[in-house]
């Protein structure tokens, strides 16, 4: 009778209530779990009559979503790819962001982070940099690094965490900075001579930071907020922005298909207003706010773009229109050949030791065989960085990039290879000569 | 021989958790629910990472190119395992009716025995609300959750607020619910599962006393539940009803009810039969959890380092471990236990682990009661909850509940609530004046 009055009872409290249904905001978004939730949590209890309901997709896969009829229902997009913002608004997939804009800058270090017409607006920023063991760097007897070109340094022999941009989403920029600030050529010289030194993470499960923290690497290239979430979190090391680096800003837009422009409208100022951007300074956040008055409430030592002395400049444009070839160039050059590049190195420098002039001039050969590349840099008209672009989507892009691709994965093997061959051949005769 | 006096002799017998053979991890920071155990090599550091990612994974909606990640829903819950298990650490109700469920579900079923004994789906609704349906798939309805406060007076007068959770279920996307019996859940934490799956049966059913033979009060029992991958009976041990036979199961279990992610252990959509918009909804693979990526998940929950016990030997933990044991907390919560030799992985087997639980169920009095069989749990019956690193469950997350709905604020609550066959126990603690009770939470904070 007991068990029975309970069942009841139960049944009873189940009687649906009548509530006025909330309006559904539908928001797509490539942020993780620690982020959505943060803003999810806060933007309901500040507008208990709208729920949110998140889409997540990564910005490669959220393009041709975003741009189906009614944009598949999405009212927001919220996520770090300037590109998609830039397609869409090209589409006329975006419409009016109706909101007040004062106190939000729309240039940060030189760049331009907001729409100019305002179709997108900038919702937090993020830097790239280096995340390393103070100790670590200390027993290797180097100073904290203060340029890129500093982890060259042959005491760092397997001691770099680097991620590839085929396999992590944010190396693209990463790489490409360096190629900008550079040079094409001397950048990607660069590139491999960091390579050299390092240890390749492949894909985005793997991560930079718990390298570094679980000691298996002294130093990795990461982001900023990678590095400074992992400390907030305990795991120790300390991050530096070398003197030239790159941010990488997040934006939100409205869609143009949205039944929801009000309430869409209320969630972008409530993402970008103090309390949504103050939100950024949480432990497992640590992104950097847009809005520079809610610096004024950041942790002691929180960084600050608008006050950062680095250089920022970057053409994020120019970047975007490449970043594909710059991928399948980096995989030919360093991901698929890492152990002969390192082997090539090796072999030329102990053969360069007291080399005669004759071994000399021979060793010049295996370096500009290693130093060679097969590609002059691509401007913005491009048809090969076009394709490399669109590649996921045209079987003829797809064609064109892969048939550049073997070749380049050729050209390196063949490099690399008759730069160890030629250091071998003068060992050994080195060798003879000495018996 | 009296249970807990057992317990307090086999603790003296092996007073030290030594040589823990790097299963246990120092951290103590928010971190300390994520960490490896110690020596994975690089294969299986990649494994681990690989199952890392897919509990942090955001799911896709089907059709997509991330074809590795999509086919989440049609009806789901949340779109990660991480968002009920933030850090992999413990969820939490909503504080009122306003709040939603970001880390909670309420499991949903009908009177009357289900398929191979577990509780039976409701007709429309099936064994789980989810209150997210995909893009042309209306969600299944809304769960709130009011309070009843009341006070609980300790001997020495000090009063405690605790708080009965009412549920409620309203916006019905598929008609009226009508009657159904519910169970909310809060995601709990998820280290040391695969170290409570390496204890042999035998091991578990020697601390079974069912019929409550030696009179302590105490009858732990197993619960038998079906084994939907060798379509036979099981001894559970998972879940809050150990109504779930392995890890692997536990897991695939709730990629289908929170996610809406099919497996090979449960390849249809998690759509009934009059759910047409749900069964007409693209999927994302059949399965759309490949073997080889529930095997990776499985692996990252097998090898999840445990929070090792901390100020061990400082006076306060010692005579908070000693209180623990006098007034019966022992004699479920189980401190040791050793895994089987056999275990696999074989780092995992033959190790003296510190779990505090027995894995069995126990009557906990009719507060708790779900009013809801489950296999054979009634519904005043869960499985022993395990202890271990309950100290740092308030670092790894910023807001924690305690017991199977949340209802719990903090440890002390939790204690509270407790009766049945933990009654006893309770009222000891009760009894107990404030300095003593706090050495007794301050042991809990030390696991």
């Amino acid at each position: 009778m007991k068990r029975l009055q309970r069942v009841l009872g139960m049944v009873a409290c189940l009687v649906s209530l009548q509530v006025q249904a909330k309006t559904q905001l539908t928001v797509m978004t490539s942020y993780p779990e620690s982020v959505v939730s943060r803003f999810e949590e806060a933007f309901e209890s500040r507008y208990p009559d709208i729920r949110l309901q998140i889409l997540w997709r990564m910005p490669f896969d959220a393009l041709p979503y975003l741009l189906q009829a009614r944009q598949g229902g999405v009212d927001v997009y919220w996520t770090p790819s300037q590109r998609n913002f830039l397609t869409l608004k090209a589409a006329g997939a975006l419409g009016p962001i109706g909101i007040d804009r004062k106190g939000l800058p729309e240039i940060i270090g030189g760049g331009r982070v907001s729409d100019p017409q305002h179709y997108y607006l900038a919702s937090e920023t993020a830097g790239y940099g280096l995340y390393y063991s103070p100790e670590r760097l200390r027993q290797l007897g180097v100073q904290v690094p203060e340029q890129w070109r500093d982890l060259t340094d042959p005491r760092y022999q397997g001691e770099v965490a680097l991620p590839v941009p085929s396999g992590v989403g944010y190396a693209h920029m990463l790489v490409d900075q360096l190629l900008q600030s550079e040079g094409w050529v001397a950048g990607w010289n660069l590139w491999r001579a960091i390579a050299r030194n390092s240890r390749l993470m492949m894909s985005r499960g793997n991560f930079v930071t718990d390298e570094v923290a679980a000691g298996r690497s002294a130093i990795g290239l990461t982001m900023d907020f990678f590095a400074q979430s992992s400390r907030a979190r305990g795991a120790g090391g300390a991050f530096v922005y070398p003197r030239k680096t790159a941010f990488n800003p997040a934006q939100i837009a409205i869609t143009a298909a949205t039944p929801h422009r009000a309430e869409a409208e209320l969630f972008v100022t409530f993402i970008l207003s103090e309390k949504g951007q103050s939100l950024l300074f949480l432990p497992d956040i640590r992104k950097l706010p847009i809005r520079p008055s809610v610096y004024a409430q950041a942790p002691e030592g929180y960084d600050n773009p608008f006050t950062l002395e680095a250089d920022l400049s970057y053409d994020a444009k120019k970047g975007i229109t490449r970043r594909g070839l710059n991928a399948v160039l980096f995989d030919a050059a360093i991901t698929h050949q890492h152990a002969h590049l390192i082997e090539a190195w090796d072999l030329l420098e102990q053969a360069q030791k007291d080399a005669s002039p004759v071994e000399r001039k021979r060793l010049d050969e295996a370096y500009a065989a290693l130093t060679s590349w097969p590609i002059e840099e691509p401007d913005e008209t491009s048809e090969l960085a076009r394709a490399c672009v669109k590649r996921a989507d045209e079987p003829v892009a797809e064609a064109a990039c892969a048939e550049a691709e073997q070749t380049w994965n050729r050209f390196f093997q063949k490099a690399y290879a008759q730069a160890i061959s030629i250091s071998k051949e003068i060992l050994a005769q080195r060798r003879v000569t000495e018996l | 021989m009296n249970r807990w006096l057992l317990s307090i002799l086999l603790y003296l017998v092996c007073p030290a958790w030594s040589a823990p053979g790097g299963i246990t991890t120092g951290d103590t920071s928010q971190r300390a629910y994520l960490m490896p155990m110690r020596g994975l090599n690089e294969q299986e550091l990649a494994r681990f990472n690989e199952g890392r990612g897919l509990f942090t994974q955001m799911w896709v909606i089907a059709p997509s190119r991330d074809t590795q990640v999509d086919g989440l829903g049609p009806l789901y819950n949340r779109i990660s395992c991480v968002a009920c298990h933030p850090n992999n650490g413990r969820g939490r109700a909503p504080d009122g009716p306003e709040g939603e469920m970001r880390s909670m579900l309420v499991r949903l079923s009908i009177p009357g025995p289900g398929p191979h004994g577990g509780p039976r789906p409701h007709p429309v609704y099936g064994d789980q609300l989810n209150e997210q349906g995909v893009p042309g798939v209306p969600g299944e309805g809304r769960a709130e959750v009011r309070y009843q406060e009341s006070v609980e007076v300790m001997a020495d007068g000090m009063p405690i607020s605790l708080r009965r959770p009412e549920l409620h279920l309203t916006e019905e996307g598929y008609g009226e619910f009508g009657p159904l019996l519910t169970s909310p859940r809060i995601g709990p934490a998820i280290t040391g599962m695969g170290l409570l799956e390496a204890v042999s049966e035998e091991e578990l059913l020697t601390w079974a006393d069912p019929n409550d033979r030696d009179g302590d009060g105490i009858s732990g029992r197993p619960n038998q539940v079906w084994d939907v991958a060798y379509g036979k009976p099981a001894l559970g041990r998972f879940g809050y009803k150990a109504n779930v036979a392995t890890l692997r199961q536990q897991i695939a279990g709730a990629f289908i009810g929170d996610l809406g992610i099919t497996s090979s252990l449960h390849r249809t959509q998690n759509c009934t039969s009059v759910q047409t918009a749900c069964q007409q909804a693209l999927n994302g693979g059949e399965p759309e959890l490949s073997d080889r990526q529930l095997d990776d998940i499985t692996f990252y929950h097998q090898v999840l380092a445990v929070p090792e016990r901390r100020n061990r030997s400082s006076s306060a933990v010692t005579q908070g471990e000693a209180l623990f044991h006098q007034t019966g907390c022992a004699a479920c919560h189980r401190p040791q236990m050793r895994t089987s030799k056999q275990a696999q992985p074989a780092r995992l087997a033959n190790q003296i682990i510190e779990p505090y639980s027995d894995l069995l169920l126990h009557d906990l009095g009719e507060p708790l009661s779900d009013g809801r069989r489950d296999f054979q749990a009634s519904g005043r019956e869960w499985r022993t909850a395990p202890l271990w690193g309950i100290g740092l469950a308030e670092i790894v997350a910023d807001e924690v509940g305690y017991l199977h709905d949340g209802r719990a604020r903090n440890l002390l609550e939790a204690i509270l609530w407790h009766g049945g066959e933990a009654a006893g126990s309770r009222e000891r603690f009760k009894a107990l004046d404030s300095t003593h009770r706090d050495r007794l939470l301050t042991f809990l904070k030390s696991l």
